[in-house]
């Protein structure tokens, strides 16, 4: 072997070391294990239309998974992103009812979730209170205003052009949604990696006080997680109430426990700093194969929440472990 | 009587020996000194005599006896008390719940009264020479008193032996000799020390004995008097360590100076100080804690509210409300908790170095990873860094190295004036003195930097000049190459100016002149 080839190879045994050694590894390994596990259960699962409505199932809360993520980073996370999915959707439909277009419908949903964030990023940053407190007070807020401006009843009616997005089909098979949550990942994956604002979140979650030494404005780049998270809610949320083709108040809730399970799994840390896009899509798999893989099962549905809880402890757990093994 | 006895201790970590076979004999009822570089094995020694850590071979003996260290309760029972460098403590309990913490440990539901106990705790801390309450909130005491509450602790529980992780890295200069006589205090109570530092001139002053570790073996073992502090220097850097002496760069006199400052005030930390650097200077900042050395640094970075005067960076006046302020006006700062304030631990050595620089390194936007991989790969080569790869988690690298990083993540930005707070703290011999060359080289290049350092003698040899300040402000200026340690601790401590109060002081002077 020549000297070329020989480092070729060993560099190649690093990649595929550090592949194997990823956390994203462990976590597709899982959702390997158990695709193949339920493809055991019965012929009706590993069916194209079943891998589609699982894919299409589990876009909401992805693009707010990866909203979620981004807040994570910085070492905090959004409680209030389900209330703003549900908020930005009744936003939408209400503008829509009332004649506005479904283009600047959907955009100023997604400002609100934007504004939304704006207000957590501004307590957490500036007032200095903790995220969780900040969130879980905004999360009763937010979802306090969609029955407020609804008085709990639901928004129907919305044009056809609008539920496409969610229930439309690209070439009769592949559904909107998904291609949404694609790009949406694609998107944020550039910014985290290719970016000045990705490289400062990172490090802004690492080391807030070094960063900011650094000359890293922390504080903005916290507030911009915060805003791109409600921004991604609202986008998940839009798109949820274009599948359901009706907008209720009440809509989403608790998912927000989904989300947080999903981005963990997914080997975010809770510390901030850790974590990548590949993971969190991952982690929203492994959330919506279970899912669907208890309903197919025949346990039904009232499993769903007990499930989501034991894998946030589960992969908390996990992530603590391999904390401590290094 | 040998009261501890390491025989052939071995311990490997996942990819390093810590600890190759370590022998040596403490006698009971002396001060035994365990140096050596940072990661020549100490804490790793530590951790095994305290029942952090267990051994993978070899034999602790205690009385001769062989004994099985598997939980500090264990040590504890045995009589081995550790006073760990970064002592946890719950401030939020009293002076007296500290000192008997570990009698919580054995009471669940019986009733604990504390009359008795804070008697007693009061009656300890004195002796140790600390006054004060024993239902104080531990919490309300500074940091060398509370070193003073640990060691209280260990003394409570009835231990033979204390082990001590570099004791005075958390003390103030005027709290050293309070420390030094506390370690008096503790022999006549027939209590045998094991002081674990790098400080060699803590050692000389206090050891009876010494042992040496380099690399995870011990290299010298034996009494205090057969060695010298040069000799004990080289044997833990394993090759000559440059000489303090002859480190001063060489003096420059002209020169427009690139920082004037002019009654410069922050908060109520530092009034009214004036000075100016000159390109080719390394300047020193003399202080105890809390003169308001950090301060000015911090204030001069835009990292502190409350500031005022007038700051000139190369004749042109500036503005420093923020780091990026401070950045552009071609300042560094280097802080001294390189962990809290200096590095992104769970990043790479790249991704910290480029974290100054992202804007210009992004170009038009897009910050690719190739410029970010070069960058890494140009710290490790410029600053010798000891990483396999400029992706190498920090984390993973020596306390040297990860100085070196930080260093390399404000060199990039090719700063005019590096402000560095105690640049040194906590790094090996060698490391030092790579990082004494890499200031000189600087200063050479006509760049310029103001350091403190918490080692009088590192400060002296360093500098071309110090500045001292007391209670936050400017005493003196001497010239380091016609400077005395014992000048600068008069200047630091208020001395000089209770002296210029005074007529005793006057009088002082007169027979300083008389003998001179």
């Amino acid at each position: 072997m020549t000297g070329e080839k020989r480092q070729a190879v060993a560099s190649g045994k690093r990649a595929l070391l550090r592949i194997l050694r990823g956390r994203e590894t462990g976590v597709l390994m899982a959702l390997i294990v158990l695709v193949v596990g339920l493809s055991f259960l019965g012929k009706n699962f590993l069916t194209t239309h079943n891998i589609f409505s699982i894919l299409r199932a589990v876009s909401f809360e992805g693009i707010a998974a990866l909203g979620m993520m981004l807040a994570m980073l910085t070492g905090g996370l959004d409680l209030s992103i389900a209330s703003n999915m549900a908020l930005s959707g009744i936003l939408v439909s209400l503008l829509m009812v009332s004649g506005v277009p479904v283009l600047p419908a959907i955009l100023i949903a997604v400002f609100a979730g934007m504004g939304i964030g704006l207000i957590n990023g501004l307590v957490i940053t500036r007032i200095g209170l903790g995220p969780i407190i900040t969130t879980l007070a905004m999360m009763s807020v937010v979802r306090g205003i969609g029955y407020m401006i609804t008085r709990g009843l639901p928004v129907v009616n919305l044009p056809a052009a609008f539920t496409r997005l969610g229930q439309g089909m690209i070439a009769g098979v592949v559904p909107v949604p998904i291609i949404f949550f694609l790009v949406v990942a694609i998107v944020i994956h550039l910014i985290q990696r290719y970016t000045v604002f990705g490289y400062q979140l990172y490090a802004t979650g690492g080391n807030e006080v070094a960063s900011r030494y650094s000359g890293v404005q922390t504080k903005t780049v916290t507030m911009t997680a915060y805003i791109l998270a409600g921004a991604l809610g609202a986008l998940g949320g839009v798109l949820l109430i274009a599948r359901l083709g009706v907008a209720q108040p009440s809509i989403a809730s608790g998912y927000e426990l989904a989300i947080v399970a999903a981005v963990v799994i997914g080997g975010t840390s809770l510390n901030g700093g850790i974590g990548t896009v590949l993971g969190t899509v991952l982690g929203v798999l492994i959330i919506g194969v279970i899912r669907n893989g208890l309903v197919l099962a025949n346990i039904g549905g009232y499993y769903i929440q007990f499930a989501n809880g034991l894998l946030i402890l589960a992969a908390v757990a996990i992530n603590r472990l391999r904390g401590i093994r290094s | 009587m040998n009261l501890l006895g390491i025989q052939s201790v071995v311990k490997t970590f996942p990819g390093v020996q810590a600890l190759k076979g370590v022998s040596f004999d403490v006698e009971q009822g002396s001060v035994h000194a365990l140096v050596g570089e940072n990661g020549a094995g100490k804490s790793t020694l530590i951790k095994v005599c305290a029942g952090i850590e267990r051994k993978d071979d070899g034999e602790i003996l205690w009385k001769e006896t062989p004994v099985d260290i598997r939980s500090p309760l264990d040590a504890r029972n045995v009589g081995i008390g550790v006073v760990h460098q970064h002592f946890p403590q719950c401030s939020n309990l009293t002076v007296a719940q500290n000192i008997y913490l570990s009698e919580l440990s054995k009471t669940t539901l019986r009733p604990l009264t504390w009359r008795t106990r804070n008697q007693r705790a009061k009656d300890l801390l004195r002796q140790f020479g600390v006054e004060r309450r024993p239902d104080e909130l531990l919490g309300d005491l500074p940091i060398g008193e509370r070193q003073v509450v640990e060691i209280c602790k260990a003394v409570a529980m009835d231990v033979e032996l204390i082990i001590m992780d570099e004791p005075t890295s958390a003390l103030a200069l005027q709290e050293l000799e309070r420390f030094f006589s506390l370690i008096d205090k503790l022999q006549e109570r027939g209590i045998t020390v094991i002081y674990v530092s790098h400080k060699l001139d803590e050692v000389f002053r206090i050891a009876d004995r010494i042992t040496i570790l380099r690399d995870g073996a011990e290299v010298f073992n034996g009494s205090i008097d057969d060695v010298t502090p040069a000799r004990v220097a080289t044997l833990m850097a394993g090759h000559d360590v440059r000489d303090f002496e002859r480190a001063t760069p060489t003096e420059r006199e002209i020169g427009e100076p690139i920082l004037a400052i002019e009654d410069f005030s922050v908060g109520d930390l530092v009034s009214k100080a004036s000075l100016s650097v000159r390109p080719g200077e390394i300047l020193g900042l003399a202080g105890l804690q809390g003169s308001g050395t950090s301060a000015l640094m911090k204030g001069l970075f835009g990292l502190a509210p409350d500031v005022h005067g007038s700051v000139r960076v190369e004749g042109t006046q500036v503005e420093i409300h923020s780091p990026k302020d401070a950045i552009a006006a071609g300042l560094a700062y280097v802080p001294a908790d390189r962990h809290v304030e200096g590095l992104n631990l769970i990043q790479s050595l790249a991704e910290n170095t480029c974290i100054t620089i992202l804007r210009r390194l992004a170009g038009r936007g897009v910050l690719k990873r190739n410029p970010v991989r070069t960058l890494g790969e140009r710290a490790i080569q410029m600053l010798s860094i000891q990483s396999h790869s400029p992706w190498q988690i920090v984390n993973f690298l020596s306390g040297g190295n990860q100085q070196k990083v930080v260093l390399a993540k404000w060199l990039v930005t090719d700063p005019h004036l590096l402000l560095l707070d105690d640049p040194t703290r906590g790094v090996d011999v060698g490391a030092k003195s790579e990082i004494h060359s890499i200031l000189r080289d600087l200063v050479e290049e006509g760049k310029a930097c103001v350091m403190t350092s918490c080692e009088l003698p590192e400060l002296i040899a360093v500098t071309n000049r110090i500045i001292t300040m007391y209670n936050g402000k400017i005493t003196g200026e001497f010239k380091s190459d016609m400077v005395t340690q014992e000048d600068i601790m008069r200047a630091i401590t208020g001395a000089t100016m209770i002296e210029d109060d005074r007529q005793e002081g006057e009088e002082e002077t007169r027979e300083a002149r008389h003998d001179g």
